[in-house]
């Protein structure tokens, strides 16, 4: 004897579930950009220059390169979620201590 | 009303599997009325990529391989939108052909796929997200929201969920916080676990501030000695910490807990007598959450 899970579910309309499908996403832009020959980037964004350690762009680049977006378009989505995740869930900063530790001299 | 368990610790081997496992076939049993007549279900949610829930109830063969089983189930397929309807993806734990009686207990198994896809995860969420920015979000589901959205069918027909965690859960953590109800953290009586147990709460502590919905519910000293000095010392200061209210009752290390799967994939409570050191004590744990009433 079972207890009627499959049934109960049975039951239940189903309803569409969200699409994944990233194709048009990715080609709508580039798709507007060539029909109007202008950037719809322009005026939007402030240019301003911050220092990343070399394996944090590594992983930038790869992980841009593998989802086929640009690496400022994910900079500034994990810049978004970052702010989010402070203000939403009150997750604060990670900070990486780094201690160093001298030589003796010699003798 | 669903009520929601999640297993969680940011050390692994403190026996999240295990006690996940057993804490739901507990609970299914429990809803068994003593007369074999199910009068609700429970339903595991793997979201570990080992995968080690299938391996515990033994049902291996029916989870995704990319060599194998490549048809097999995964809960990928649920979080990436694969699957339509939960019944596709839910795999019946009853083995009543190896005289191993489940009838109301159920689990949605994983894989190693879902770590490959974790990636895809994160994508999902990134496009929607940018939709949504644009005006375009309709139907866009927050990551945090994301376990409540897809496992809404069972609300009100399972009778609980049980969530299995892997240590890490960087994209779906505050999923997991935000849909249970209630949190137990397992834990050995080791220094290292401790302070692992600790950050993990503080973690836990901080999400509830930003809107989570979990509670931490048990503290669940697992593998304990009672011959060892420390162990007591650290139990001690395990309750100071928590108060006596959160702990629960220390499952004492035995090899029947660790055994009981590999022989034939039975559970704890299938493999050690009923009057086992471990079971008793997880039985302890099983009747205070049955008693539990939450909503």
């Amino acid at each position: 004897m079972t207890d009627d899970l499959f049934a109960k579910l049975g039951q239940q309309s189903t309803r569409p579930r969200k699409s994944t499908d990233r194709t048009q996403e990715l080609q709508t832009g580039a798709a507007l950009t060539a029909t109007t020959r202008k950037s719809l980037r322009a005026g939007q964004y402030i240019r301003r220059q911050f220092t990343f350690r070399p394996g944090q762009l590594d992983d930038i680049a790869t992980l841009a390169r593998r989802l086929k977006v640009p690496q400022a378009d994910l900079v500034r989505w994990l810049v978004d979620r970052g702010l989010q995740a402070i203000q939403r869930d009150g997750e604060t900063p990670e900070s990486i201590e780094v201690s160093t530790t001298r030589l003796a001299p010699p003798g | 009303m669903t009520q929601v368990w999640a297993v969680t610790s940011k050390k692994g081997g403190v026996g999240k599997t295990t006690t996940a496992g057993i804490l739901a076939q507990g609970l299914a049993q429990k809803l068994l009325n003593g007369t074999g007549q199910p009068a609700g279900s429970v339903v595991i949610l793997d979201l570990d990529p080992q995968g080690n829930q299938a391996d515990y109830f033994g049902v291996r063969q029916h989870v995704w391989h990319p060599t194998r089983n490549p048809g097999g189930k995964c809960v990928s397929d649920l979080l990436l939108g694969r699957v339509r309807d939960l019944r596709e993806i839910l795999v019946k734990l009853d083995r009543l052909e190896d005289g191993l009686s489940r009838p109301n207990l159920y689990l949605i198994p994983a894989s190693r796929r879902l770590e490959d896809e974790l990636e895809d995860l994160f994508l999902q969420d990134f496009n929607n997200a940018r939709r949504a920015a644009r005006g375009d979000g309709n139907g866009y589901v927050p990551m945090n929201q994301l376990l409540a959205h897809l496992l809404e069918p069972l609300e009100g027909v399972a009778s609980y969920i049980i969530i299995d965690t892997p240590p890490q859960l960087p994209i779906l953590k505050s999923a997991v916080y935000h849909y249970a109800d209630s949190i137990v953290v397992p834990t050995k009586a080791e220094d290292m676990s401790v302070i692992g147990c600790i950050q993990h709460t503080d973690d836990l502590a901080t999400h509830i501030k930003g809107g989570a919905k979990a509670r931490l519910r048990y503290i669940l000293p697992t593998m304990i000695d009672g011959r060892v000095a420390s162990h007591k010392q650290i139990l001690s200061d395990l309750v100071n910490a928590y108060t006596m209210e959160r702990m629960a009752a220390p499952i004492p290390s035995a090899v029947a807990v660790s055994q009981s799967s590999g022989e034939g994939g039975r559970t704890l409570l299938e493999y050690a007598r009923p009057d086992h050191p471990a079971r008793r004590a997880y039985q302890h744990l099983i009747d205070r959450v049955y008693k539990e009433n939450i909503r």
